[in-house]
């Protein structure tokens, strides 16, 4: 499908044209759910892209749109926490007011809080079909470990 | 690492208590179903669970066990109340999922010329999905509020089903104690459009033909023959009960500490349940638990309307009645012998079926004779099971029942197997109408991604843990 350019009516994640940006994280097997397993470059970009991964999973980065943003605040115990926390929001964000995202941006992080900017659309039923029900976000197998090049890891299991 | 299993007998095995295990392990499985168990992690779930505080008796596994997350599915573990903890990762997220099971007049004879109308009109009239809304209407919080303090009574108060039905359904379809106060306003929100819809998954509406029915006089008493159509319905408490498993997951991460209690795995995560954070969860699962069957109860109002379009038949003339509705994903206090003395105890059967005796005072007064009855889908293709509790259930694994077949194949690896098969098809000339809303549904839920759910249920049958009552054949399945 035919993507507008990133930020057109968003308030500006990204510039104009900058190419799709897809997060480097493959789907884990579980014997009767799901979960990813991501890498990123750093703290903040790992919390930004596990969003995306969630979103990509549920259906597809391609096809959703930036038009609004919103902003999700979250608090944690540790960055397992954190993860678990963040991506519970989403859910409710996609089950309760039916919006989904394909940009994110952290806005502040510390080791108990995390402000990110998310932009995306409201659910289309016509271009959003959702490939997999994912109901909870589990502290199953949970891990959120920086490497020591720097780089950083996260390992995540839905319920479906 | 390997988990130690001693062979008990034929069908029952213990994993040994060692290092900080309050309590050994006992799996009941047969030679064969214990190959596929020791494939994934269920072991040693099964041995981690022995490790919460106040667990009594053995940390269980029924013969359909396979890999959760913190519990195993199909584990049952019972704490003391006066001092043990309760777990919601030991209740799970689907909080009172469960399955009715509704017997009618008709025959095979009568619906095979119309199951495909028949399917179609039970899709229509029944949310399913992901995300699925309501089949009654959008409520507000304070009608929620009702629901989750009424269960099943306020669809049956709203026209779906009469006051008959109360009495065939576990707890009267609504645990007394239910706090929604300590719902979140998240949970209301995901719950709001959700009353009386099926959900995605493994849930399912099902048309079976009673195939073979094993002991005939119990048969009889649950109102099953050889040929009779049933309905079945499994589904749960849909967004809402995955919203207060996840909010108090939270809360007991954070009790731990203050408890200064130590697990293994995080998902396992509780406190006390005579705590402030015990009790809040308690009630807001009973709360969440009577949404599951306001739901199922909604659903099944819903079901007999297209039954009754359909055949241009009422109610009446079909001969609905509600055999009984089980939970799987629950915690109860209950009163068992343990270790020669009677002991009240929190029972989390996650993935499991309560499956209480003949004479039980718990067990419906229509069933007293014959045993409380237990519901055992199987896969939409081959078949599932009614079976019935036995005292021996009480003695081994405090009055409990596996609740289904057990996956044998990840989703990942059931797609695989089911690419580019014509899934549907198949499922046709073996006599099943299908439809499913998903676009992977049907490939996830093939019949060949779970275990023979007849190996599973004779295994609780030869060790007098149930009784097999009857085998039911599906002819007619939407899935979510």
């Amino acid at each position: 499908m035919t993507r507008p350019p990133h930020g057109a009516a968003c308030s500006g994640l990204f510039e104009a044209g900058v190419p799709f940006y897809r997060p480097d994280y493959n789907v884990v097997e579980h014997p009767s759910d799901v979960g990813f397993e991501l890498r990123a470059s750093s703290r903040a970009r790992l919390f930004a892209d596990a969003t995306l991964v969630y979103y990509d999973m549920l259906v597809g980065l391609d096809r959703i749109v930036p038009r609004l943003d919103r902003v999700v605040e979250v608090t944690g115990l540790d960055d397992g926490d954190l993860m678990v926390t963040l991506l519970s929001e989403c859910i409710i964000l996609t089950e309760v007011e039916q919006i989904l995202f394909c940009q994110a941006r952290v806005e502040e992080i510390q080791p108990d809080r995390l402000v990110l900017r998310l932009c995306g659309e409201p659910v289309d039923e016509t271009r959003h079909v959702f490939e997999l029900g994912i109901k909870a976000v589990t502290y199953h197998a949970l891990s959120v470990t920086a490497n020591a090049d720097g780089s950083w890891r996260a390992h995540v299991v839905f319920d479906i | 690492m390997g988990v130690n299993l001693r062979k008990i007998n034929d069908w029952t095995w213990e994993i040994p208590r060692e290092a900080d295990m309050l309590v050994s392990g006992r799996v009941f499985s047969s030679a064969a179903l214990l190959a596929s168990i020791r494939d994934d992690l269920s072991l040693e779930q099964v041995r981690n669970v022995a490790h919460l505080p106040g667990i009594v008796g053995h940390s269980l596994a029924m013969p359909d066990i396979h890999q959760g997350y913190g519990f195993p599915i199909g584990g049952v573990a019972a704490t003391r109340e006066v001092d043990g903890v309760i777990s919601p990762g030991g209740v799970g997220y689907d909080i009172n999922c469960g399955v009715r099971l509704v017997t009618m007049a008709l025959d095979e004879r009568d619906v095979s010329a119309r199951l495909d109308a028949l399917v179609g009109a039970l899709y229509a009239a029944v949310p399913a999905g992901v995300g699925a809304s309501s089949g009654f209407r959008k409520l507000g919080e304070s009608e929620l509020r009702k629901v989750v303090t009424e269960g099943a009574r306020w669809p049956v108060a709203h026209g779906h089903g009469d006051a008959d039905d109360l009495l065939h359904i576990e707890e009267g379809g609504c645990l007394e104690g239910a706090e929604p106060d300590a719902v979140s306003a998240q949970a209301y929100a995901r719950g709001r459009e959700q009353l009386g819809s099926l959900g995605s998954g493994n849930h399912f509406l099902e048309v079976e033909v009673v195939d073979e029915v094993f002991r005939p006089d119990v048969a009889d008493v649950l109102g099953l023959r050889k040929g009779g159509v049933v309905f079945a319905i499994h589904s749960g408490s849909r967004g809402l009960g995955h919203q207060v498993c996840t909010d108090y997951l939270r809360v007991m991460d954070r009790a731990m500490a203050k408890y200064g209690i130590t697990l293994p795995d995080r998902q396992l995560a509780c406190a006390p349940l005579r705590s402030e954070e015990g009790q809040a969860y308690f009630r807001a699962m009973k709360a969440a638990a009577n949404f599951a069957w306001a739901n199922r109860q909604t659903m099944t109002g819903l079901a007999l309307g297209a039954f009754e379009r359909v055949f241009g038949m009422g109610r009446g003339a079909l001969g609905v009645r509600l055999l009984y509705d089980v939970c799987h994903n629950i915690a109860k206090i209950e009163e068992h012998v343990v270790e020669g003395a009677s002991m009240r105890v929190c029972v989390h059967r996650k993935g499991a079926t309560r499956a209480f005796p003949p004479h039980h005072p718990l067990t419906p007064v229509a069933y007293r004779e014959v045993g409380q009855p237990v519901f055992i889908p199987g896969d939409m293709g081959r078949c599932s099971y009614v079976l019935v509790g036995q005292p021996r259930g009480m003695e081994e694994c405090f009055g409990s029942s596996c609740h289904g077949a057990g996956r044998l194949l990840s989703r990942q690896a059931a797609l695989k197997a089911g690419a580019g098969r014509r899934l549907q098809e198949e499922l046709l000339e073996r006599g099943v109408h299908v439809r499913a809303r998903g676009v992977k549904t049907l490939a996830e839920e093939m019949p060949e991604a779970y275990k023979d759910v007849s190996e599973v249920v004779s295994v609780m049958d030869a060790l007098n843990l149930t009784h097999i009552v009857a085998r039911l054949r599906p002819i007619a399945c939407v899935k979510g």
